[in-house]
Parts: structure tokens; sequence; C-alpha cells
């Protein structure tokens, strides 16, 4: 359980930058 | 064992980084002083295609020390070479931050390739970033050079250098102890995957004439998502790399990856630069090189997945 439970906080994390990168990325390409 | 000589393929690449780093850097150096945007794109362009060229003098470098670590090394004929471990060591240890800088650096180029597109210029904190992490790039290629060369020339060596602050050891340690970080790793490598693969089949079948409806512009917008997914996949593949390298570096089939790697990621760079695609219109169909591109695309990034999957059935282990 333990296991997963870090499993999962680690992709909360990751994906959460990933995600607010993407945005910013996307919005650099609004004039 | 592949059939590739990785002592040779490395030797033959490691000059690019370097090399190549200090040509991007004095170019985009030059446009600023020249004030040419047409210079601009092209030092953004050479370091696309340097921080691409990397990969595999990385992965090469890693495949060279594990054979040269072997107690009986397959190449008979080392040299003068010095192999103590600590010595390959440094070498790598340095070349774990220049390489993560320049792609880093590859990045902000490609996004502001893609700005350029959309707004006519790359946007001032892309290059700024671009201008920052390349010229910290040259200062860790040249470290890293020195300690390589120093390997192959251990009489005008320096045993006092250190590597880096951070080391493959440290790395290799910190996922191999820690039993959240391979299955992390694995998830992050798989939605980077989809994340890339869902972006460039979705453009490329556009341009193949598919969604014929849908202005190529419009698509275009969707690039920056692959090329997030493609940097997902760059870092925890070279984490995989780091720290299993005996697992990875001579498999034949991670090889073939990595080849077809080089193809699928110059397609990223084709679909932003080039003005073949960017002026296909709603409605209309895309020129046939064009097509050509989309598919060889289409093609190589499927290949990446293949090899990749196949990785534990056509390595050596199988």
């Amino acid at each position: 359980v333990e296991l997963a439970i870090n499993i999962t906080l680690v992709l909360i994390v990751v994906l959460a930058v990933v995600a607010a990168l993407g945005w910013a990325m996307d919005r650099s390409g609004d004039r | 064992m592949s059939p590739i000589n990785l002592p040779h393929v490395h030797l033959l690449l490691n000059h690019l980084p370097t090399v190549g780093t200090v040509i991007a850097v004095g170019l985009l150096l030059l446009s600023f002083v020249r004030r040419s945007e047409a210079l601009q794109r092209v030092s953004l362009e050479v370091l696309c295609v340097i921080a691409l060229m990397t990969i595999p003098a990385y992965i090469s470098g890693v495949g060279t020390e594990q054979m040269m670590l072997t107690p009986e090394p397959p190449v008979t004929a080392w040299g003068l070479m010095d192999r103590t471990p600590e010595r390959i060591a440094r070498h790598h240890d340095a070349a774990v931050s220049a390489f993560a800088m320049l792609v880093l650096a590859g990045g902000f180029a490609w996004l502001g390739l893609w700005q350029s597109r959309r707004i006519g210029r790359p946007g001032r904190i892309t290059l700024g970033a671009v201008a920052l992490l390349s010229i910290l790039t040259l200062v860790a290629m040249a470290r890293t050079a020195t300690l390589g060369g120093e390997i192959r020339h251990p009489e005008i060596g320096d045993t006092a250098q250190t590597g880096g602050a951070i080391t493959a050891r440290a790395v290799a340690d910190f996922v191999n102890l820690h039993t959240w970080a391979w299955p992390s790793m694995e998830v992050l490598h798989f939605i980077g995957l989809w994340l890339l693969f869902g972006v460039v089949l979705v453009v490329n079948l556009r341009l193949l004439g598919l969604m014929t409806d849908a202005p190529y512009a419009a698509l275009h917008r969707l690039l920056p998502w692959a090329v997030l997914g493609l940097g997902i996949n760059i870092f925890t593949g070279m984490l995989f790399l780091i720290a299993a390298p005996a697992y990875y570096a001579a498999n034949p089939s991670f090889h073939l990856k990595i080849g077809m790697l080089l193809i699928a990621g110059a397609d990223l760079l084709y679909l932003t630069t080039f003005d073949g695609p960017w002026h296909v219109a709603a409605g209309a169909r895309a020129p046939r090189r064009v097509q050509a591109a989309a598919l060889l695309a289409i093609v190589s990034w499927i290949g990446v997945m293949y090899f990749g999957r196949m990785l534990p059935f056509l390595g050596e282990g199988a």
C-alpha cells in the first residue's frame, strides 16, 4: 500500500508540473 | 552483442555536442549583434539538432564505459588509455549534467521556433532561457570533453579534477534503492509516450490527407504537448539507462530504437521549421514530399515503440 501511495504522489506532482508547463507553452503561442 | 562498435560510434559522435554547442552559441550571439532573425532561427535549429544527436553520443558513451570496465574487454587494443573506473566515472558524471542541460536548451530552442511560426518571433523568456542554458551547456560540455579526452590521453590528464555535483552513481543508487522510483518512471514514460504519439499521429495524419477540413496551423498548435512528452521520455529514459546500463547499452533492440528516435525526433523539428506543412490550408491536400515525411514520421515513431517494447525479447538475455 505504501508503495502505491508513493508512486501516486510522485505521479500527481510530476503531472501537475507537466500540465503547468504545457499550459504555459500553449499560451506562449498566443499573439 | 550488437554488431555496432560502440567505442567507434562514441569517438565519432562525442564531437557533436562540444563543437555543435560552440557553433550554436556563436550563431545565437552573432544574431543578437547583427539583429538578424534569420540567423537566430538557424542557431535555434542547430541547437535542436545537436540536442538530438547528443542522445546517441551519450548512450554510446555509456555502452563504451560498460565495455571498458569489463575485466577482459572485447577490444584488445585499448592502447595507452586510462581505464581506471575513477577516471571513466568522472567523465560520465560531467556528461550527465551536460547532457541534461543540452536537452533542456534544445527544448527551449524548439519552443522558440514554434513561437516564431505562431507569433512571428521567439518569446523573450524563451530566448533568454536558450541563451543561458546553451552557455551553461557549453561550459559543462567543455569539461566533459576534457575529462573524456584524458581517458584517451592520460599523459595530459589532471587527476585532481572532479566530474560534477551530480554523479551517475548517485542517480543510479537513487533509482535502484527507492522501490517507487522505477515504477513511477515507467508510468511517466508511458504517459510521455501517449502524449507524444497522440499528437504526432494526429498532425501527421492530417498531412497524409485525413481531416482535410482542418488547417495545418490549428493542429500545429498541439505540438508543444508532443515535445513535452518527448522531454519526459528523454529524462525518464536517461534515468533507466543510468540505473541499468548493462541491460540497455549493448542491446541491439535499444540501438534500433534510438536510431528510429533520431528520424522521428527530426520530424518534430520539420513540422515547425519547414514551410511545406505550414502552408497546408483548410481543405487543401499536402504536397507529396510533405506526405512522404509524414508517413516516415509515423513509421519511425511506431518503430521507436516497437523496439522499446522488444527490449527484453530481442536483447542478449532473450
